[in-house]
């Protein structure tokens, strides 16, 4: 769904270095002095600067959310379309089930596509949907200077005990940090569930970003900076009470709510976000976004924060056990 | 071969003939064997997942090269000309690069299992040491740390981070120049191929015969403790048994790691202690995990129940016939620790 908008997250996050990363170029400079293997470079804030790229982020990300989702569903189509799964995106021949059964060189109906489609496929894209979360480049913060060393490595023959292959050298970023955004919109809370946990397991070390992860780079912590979550169809009186645009009922509560909660009427929701998908937020005063269009609930405090990606992942947590996903499918 | 520790070795070139601080650890008899790895798209329910804290502790000097020279006051040490550095945190603590802590300990898992050669070696290798060409050839080892060939590759199932020092500041030692080895000399071959993987004595100190005869090298010196972290995942029982065997920590076969520089003079010898295991081993534990946001408590593992861990695993390793048990056993001879064998003064 993305003729509408209903309500969308970002996620202001720093990724710090935990030990040496590195995101290669790919290609060889021909500055002498450089390493062989050098990191990314942009230019940003008026100089040239390394940087993680989004979709080196990105794809970290969604390869651990699938990770997660097939541990705990299937990881292919299953016959209950409520349990969740995860398909192979880079198997791009098997995605046949997002034709028209009567005619194979038809797409279904895009609400079609997106139900065929799987949970993580939902939220990351396919060859057929657009991707619902979007993750900015980031870029260094200009308030903690980088530290960027270089390595050498040889590869040790095992008979004689002496450099096989090498030395051979390496840029990598030990200390600074980076800021980026995560954007995910029209979500579901079980979808920002996900990525919590994704978040979370990246914060612990249960999986890396760039070059060389088994040799122990690419782990890195995360801070959070703020989230915000925005209602771009609302507008906030000003008794701070929150009325769906042309609606004159106020909601009675301030919820975060996932975008099942924005189509109830008769035949709003063909795609088939979850009803009831929505808890109450009592931490957070509801103010309106700039222009006085649209309404927002912004987090700064860590453990409001927390509190914002428990309450999702138990969204999450109960779409398994409904879904029939969670345990069953080890036997 | 022979068995004998202390034979002749004319690898200076000269008259004075220094005894090998080193032995070969033969291949098996066998050929390799082949195993299937198993993904990383999902974390199994019938493996192992999770993290080993451990703990490294120095017996010999250890100095693990960044092959960088420089000016002493640029480590902090002034009044220095040269000195030869290790890698340091931002905090100038020292560190032990994931990437050496990897080979050292890969180097053991291949030469205790039926495994192949994970870096070719220089000279005549028997045709089936060598690494993997294919996906379908992947060995033991390679299926634990990784292989790779043309146009495809296995990323492996662990990683090890930077061990990094728990002392502050670092110790200064020197060096002698070694000689490098020489693939030429017969001690390597059996039938005109090479016939194991090499591996140095432990010894009961670091030879250091200040600067008279050596450079001055940045180094970890006696009874300083690194710690690190190797995560894993998708392991199964007997493989991470293997990895622990590796580790020096199967009780039957004890020993200690060889790492860095300055082997055959005594240095880079450390004793590793596993202080904590986070782990997920069943469907029950994975679900826990994704299914709430704060991490479960009944993941760590400690005290008794982390022995009793490591030795269920250990188990496993030898019952299911992972370990290949004579070349554990020559392993286990040669690095053994302590040791009273003294490094050799002329070399």
């Amino acid at each position: 769904m993305h003729k509408r908008f209903v309500n969308h997250c970002t996620l202001d996050l720093t990724i710090i270095p935990d030990g040496p990363i590195l995101i290669k170029s790919g290609r060889e400079g021909a500055d002498p002095t450089k390493p062989q293997m050098e990191f990314v470079e942009t230019y940003h804030a008026g100089g040239r600067t390394i940087y993680l790229p989004g979709s080196s982020l990105k794809g970290a990300i969604r390869a651990h959310a699938e990770r997660i989702v097939r541990t705990v569903g299937d990881d292919r189509k299953p016959d209950d379309p409520n349990r969740i799964w995860a398909s192979n995106p880079l198997l791009t021949n098997d995605y046949d089930y997002l034709n028209d059964p009567d005619d194979p060189k038809k797409k279904l109906p895009a609400p079609a596509i997106y139900k065929e489609s799987s949970f993580t496929d939902q939220i990351f894209g396919n060859i057929a949907i657009a991707s619902r979360l979007r993750i900015e480049d980031a870029y260094p913060d200009t308030s903690l200077p980088l530290k960027i060393e270089e390595r050498n490595g040889v590869a040790i023959d095992r008979v004689f005990g002496s450099v096989a292959h090498g030395p051979f050298d390496y840029q990598v970023c030990t200390d600074g940090a980076f800021k980026t955004k995560i954007h995910l919109k029209n979500f579901s809370l079980a979808q920002l569930g996900l990525i919590a946990l994704v978040l979370r397991d990246l914060n612990a070390g249960w999986f890396g970003i760039g070059f060389a992860k088994s040799r122990g780079l690419g782990i890195v912590r995360l801070e959070y900076n703020s989230a915000v979550v925005q209602y771009p169809g609302c507008i906030l009186d000003k008794e701070a009470q929150i009325y769906p645009f042309g609606s004159s009922t106020p909601w009675d509560k301030v919820y975060l709510a996932g975008a099942g909660e924005f189509l109830q009427e008769d035949g709003a929701n063909p795609y088939g976000f979850p009803s009831n998908d929505k808890y109450e937020v009592a931490t957070v005063s509801p103010r309106s976004m700039e222009y006085g269009f649209g309404v927002e609930l912004r987090w700064e405090d860590k453990t409001d924060i927390t509190e914002l990606f428990m309450q999702s992942v138990a969204a999450w947590s109960k779409l398994l056990e409904e879904g029939g996903a969670l345990c069953p499918t080890f036997g | 071969m022979t068995n004998s520790s202390y034979r002749s070795n004319t690898n200076n070139g000269s008259d004075e003939r220094a005894p090998a601080p080193y032995e070969l650890v033969r291949f098996p008899d066998k050929t390799p064997s082949v195993c299937t790895p198993p993904g990383h798209d999902k974390y199994q329910s019938n493996c192992l997942h999770g993290t080993l804290f451990l703990t490294l502790q120095v017996q010999t000097a250890l100095h693990v090269s960044t092959g960088v020279a420089v000016m002493g006051s640029d480590v902090d040490k002034n009044g220095i000309p040269l000195i030869k550095t290790m890698e340091q945190g931002v905090d100038k603590t020292l560190l032990i690069p994931g990437s050496s802590l990897k080979g050292c300990i890969r180097a053991i898992y291949e030469a205790i299992t039926n495994s192949r050669l994970g870096v070719k070696s220089k000279t005549n290798n028997p045709p089936d040491r060598l690494p993997a060409r294919r996906q379908n050839e992947i060995c033991p080892a390679g299926v634990v740390f990784g292989a790779s060939g043309d146009n495809w590759g296995w990323q492996g199932l662990i990683n090890i981070r930077d061990a990094r020092c728990n002392t502050n500041g670092f110790g200064v030692g020197y060096m002698p120049a070694l000689w490098s080895p020489k693939p030429q000399g017969s001690n390597y071959y059996d039938e005109g191929k090479v016939a194991g993987r090499k591996f140095y004595y432990h010894m009961v100190r670091a030879l250091d015969k200040g600067e008279k005869d050596g450079i001055r090298v940045q180094q970890a010196s006696r009874n300083y403790t690194f710690s690190t972290q190797l995560h894993f995942k998708n392991l199964q029982s007997k493989q991470l048994g293997a990895l622990l065997i590796a580790l020096g920590q199967d009780s039957n076969y004890p020993f200690a790691l060889k790492l860095g520089a300055g082997k055959p003079i005594g240095m880079g010898t450390m004793i590793v202690k596993i202080t904590e295991v986070q782990v997920m081993q069943n469907q029950d534990d994975l679900c826990k995990h994704y299914k709430s946001f704060s991490n479960p408590d009944n993941e760590k593992l400690e005290g008794e129940l982390l022995q009793q861990f490591i030795l269920r695993h250990i188990q496993a390793a030898h019952s299911q016939n992972l370990i290949e048990e004579p070349q554990l056993e020559q392993l286990s001879q040669i690095l053994s620790y302590p040791t009273t064998r003294q490094p050799y003064e002329n070399y």
